[in-house]
């Protein structure tokens, strides 16, 4: 196990540099200058320009740039930001806690959706419930985020006048006061993401559970005389779980880099509405170390879920 | 004028009232409110009252705070709608939407008269043509922009009525002359038309043959443009209305709209900024910053035309030349007498609209939302925050 876990870990070194220079390649032969912007302003001369370009090391080839990229990022040195004239590791360390706290509440809403409904429909397949819970599934995940998030605010903004839609992440208040506040401004984008992500889940956890229903070993188990609820949970459940495992721990890297559009209605000012604003302004930095990190999160949890299959699959033997 | 400063501006939207970095730096000033205590880059800027400000008793609130991302509509909605900010600028929404949105009671729409100008700018110079390393070069010459006859059929294709009762309303007025206002520098002679068949006899003199597919060409070059402009709701509907027109006219246009953040950036490495103006017609708003038009009026002096030499930083965007126009300017730089010194503008604004090298969609005043309760006064050319101090909340 713990040298399959070096191998892989030592394979992935090679594919993020892979991903990093291709990345690094494609920014720089992307047209624009962040520094350009200064030129326009009079109260920079020409001369302070070209320092800040030497300073950075605008001037040099691509080649020499991406080593130099490299290892500040191995250590730990994000880079600054062109734009927004702060370091890049506390631009994203502002976003972070947002982004964490709106997109990891949705992922959990998401599957809490889910796993019941989607197990309880595949239990009863095409009974009322499953009817019921299949077509609320796909008017779901077939109405785009923008669409729901625009509707919630006309429901909820404007005719009930009960949500505010507009995310603040520095409320002033205290205390309860602020949990409060959090909440009613959260709640939106929150279950805007998380039925969205939830809906789709469901049929997937449905259709896994459904495979597994069917299989002779759990006709055995209940004819041990095993309880239905622990035939489900242990037997069924666990085994179904194999492919959901995959989707999760995918989607988790996504709560990182936010929800573009979501946070665009909400103005929720999140890693994902970053992201945007540095590719329009060119901030090279600020796109690099946002790519770069989620290329590594997929990277991490592609091996987190090979690694949690050992733990539900004990059939599976790492080499 | 640009209009890059206000595109910062654009998505803000004021809780308690709140200006946005740019606006705060340039116009309130760091005496006007205590120094910013929390910025964060795109999303919000604070700022506290100054206990030494020069005014006693001034300005009338404590904290201010501002807040971005997002779009002009959400920004106007939460002014007026929601009543979750006190003060939005910089509304380009359809006026039907700012009807609706007013009727939330919670504020109103606020349009102050100036002289900003949403116009179509034709290229003079080659746009598809690279020359030492630049497209719409000086050295170039529009392959049919440069005939007066495509530029005249072209203003008489622009519906403004429509523009102005489908998309503008009270916020754009249909107008002939790129110089509005004040009143004395405006020209009372010129006058606008839409009438495709008018525009079809003109190109027919002008021996533009209208081809197998409806297109009209003349020597092999075909009347086929690109219609630029910024991504906006009311900026992409005008030009579906040009576009209708002129496909009536033979002239076929392809709509291309660019990021508003990328489109008026001064970033002289893209080429989808409005100074690099690589396509053959585009159309934005000129903001006017001052009552007086001198500096306004530069926009189409020879000198200023926007180049690779100057980094795009001229001021002369359609790269029109004409000395005529030149020596009226230089006349007016130093005429004294306020009534000729008038005329002269008027005269200048004259060539332009005559010689079709804009044509004036728009007059558009400044329009804001604002709180019912918040007091202010606002004007039509200066910034939002010319006197911020005085503004102040009813009880």
């Amino acid at each position: 196990m713990s040298k399959y876990l070096l191998r892989r870990l030592l394979i992935s070194v090679p594919t993020l540099l892979g991903i990093s220079l291709v990345l690094f390649t494609i920014l720089a032969l992307a047209p624009g200058d962040p520094f350009e912007e200064l030129a326009t302003n009079p109260n920079v001369p020409p001369e302070v320009r070209a320092n800040l370009r030497t300073q950075f090391g605008l001037d040099d080839p691509i080649a020499v740039r991406y080593v130099r990229w490299v290892t500040s990022m191995v250590k730990g040195d994000w880079g600054f930001s062109f734009v927004s004239r702060i370091d890049v590791s506390s631009l994203i360390w502002q976003r972070l806690p947002t982004t964490l706290f709106v997109l990891g509440t949705a992922q959990l809403l998401g599957l809490l959706v889910a796993l019941p409904i989607g197990i309880y429909s595949a239990v009863r397949p095409y009974s009322f419930f499953d009817q019921i819970a299949t077509t609320f599934a796909f008017i779901g995940f077939s109405l785009p985020t923008f669409f729901t998030g625009l509707l919630f605010i006309l429901f909820f903004s404007i005719y009930l006048d009960w949500l505010p839609f507009i995310y603040r992440a520095d409320i002033s208040a205290t205390g309860w006061r602020w949990a409060w506040e959090m909440a009613r401004q959260a709640i939106m984008p929150i279950a805007v993401l998380g039925l969205f992500q939830g809906a789709a889940m469901t049929r997937f956890v449905r259709s896994a559970v459904l495979e597994v229903i069917r299989l002779d070993y759990v006709n055995t188990a209940r004819s041990k005389g095993l309880s239905e609820r622990v035939t489900i949970v242990k037997h069924v459940v666990r085994n179904a779980l194999i492919p959901v495992v995959t989707l999760v721990a995918l989607q988790i890297p996504g709560v990182f880099t936010g929800a573009v559009i979501t946070e665009q209605i909400f103005r929720v000012p999140g890693i994902g509405s970053l992201l945007i604003s540095a590719i329009l302004s060119n901030d090279t930095p600020v796109i690099m170390a946002i790519t770069f990190v989620f290329s590594a999160l997929v990277v991490l949890f592609n091996l987190i879920a090979d690694l949690v299959y050992g733990w539900l699959d004990p059939r599976i033997s790492f080499r | 004028m640009d209009n890059a400063g206000q595109t910062i501006s654009f998505d803000a939207v004021a809780r308690r009232i709140v200006p946005e970095t740019g606006a705060l730096a340039s116009s309130a000033g760091p005496n006007r409110i205590k120094i910013i205590y929390a910025v964060k880059p795109g999303d919000i800027v604070k700022g506290e009252l100054n206990p030494t400000y020069h005014l006693p008793n001034r300005p009338y609130f404590d904290t201010i705070e501002m807040k971005g991302g997002g779009d002009a509509v959400s920004a106007a909605r939460a002014v007026m709608q929601t009543g979750e900010y006190d003060y939005a600028w910089n509304l380009q929404v359809e006026d039907e939407i700012l009807k609706r949105l007013e009727q939330g009671g919670r504020g109103k729409v606020d349009i102050v008269a100036g002289g900003d100008i949403e116009h179509i700018q034709c290229n003079f110079t080659d746009p598809w043509k690279e020359v030492d390393g630049e497209r719409s070069s000086l050295k170039t010459k529009h392959p049919f922009l440069s005939d007066p006859a495509v530029r005249q059929a072209l203003g008489l294709l622009v519906d403004r009525s429509s523009v102005q009762e489908q998309i503008y309303g009270r916020t754009g007025i249909s107008t002939a002359n790129f110089l509005n206002a004040p009143e004395r520098f405006r020209s009372k002679t010129t006058k606008w038309e839409f009438s495709v068949d008018k525009a079809n006899q003109i190109l027919d003199a002008a021996g533009w043959k209208r081809g197998s597919d409806g297109i009209r060409e003349k020597g092999g070059v075909k009347l086929k443009m690109v219609y630029q402009s910024s991504t906006n709701a009311s900026r992409q509907k005008t030009q579906a209305i040009v576009k209708q027109a002129a496909a009536k006219a033979g002239i076929e246009m392809e709509i291309k709209s660019v990021v508003a953040s990328v489109y008026f950036s001064s970033d002289a490495a893209n080429l989808d900024t409005y100074p690099h103006f690589s396509t053959d017609i585009q159309m934005y708003t000129t903001t006017m910053t001052q009552p007086d038009p001198e500096l306004f009026m530069i926009q189409f002096a020879s000198w200023e035309a926007a180049s690779k030499d100057n980094k795009w930083q001229g001021r002369n965007i359609t790269r029109w030349k004409n000395e005529e126009y030149d020596k009226l300017y230089r006349a007016s730089e130093g005429e004294l007498d306020v009534v000729k010194r008038a005329a002269l503008y008027v005269k200048m604004n004259e060539l332009v609209i005559q010689n079709g090298v804009v044509i004036p969609v728009v007059w558009r005043p400044r329009v804001r939302a604002i709180a019912s309760k918040l007091r202010l006064e606002q004007s039509g050319w200066d910034s939002d925050f010319w006197n911020l101090s005085h503004w102040y909340r009813e009880a």
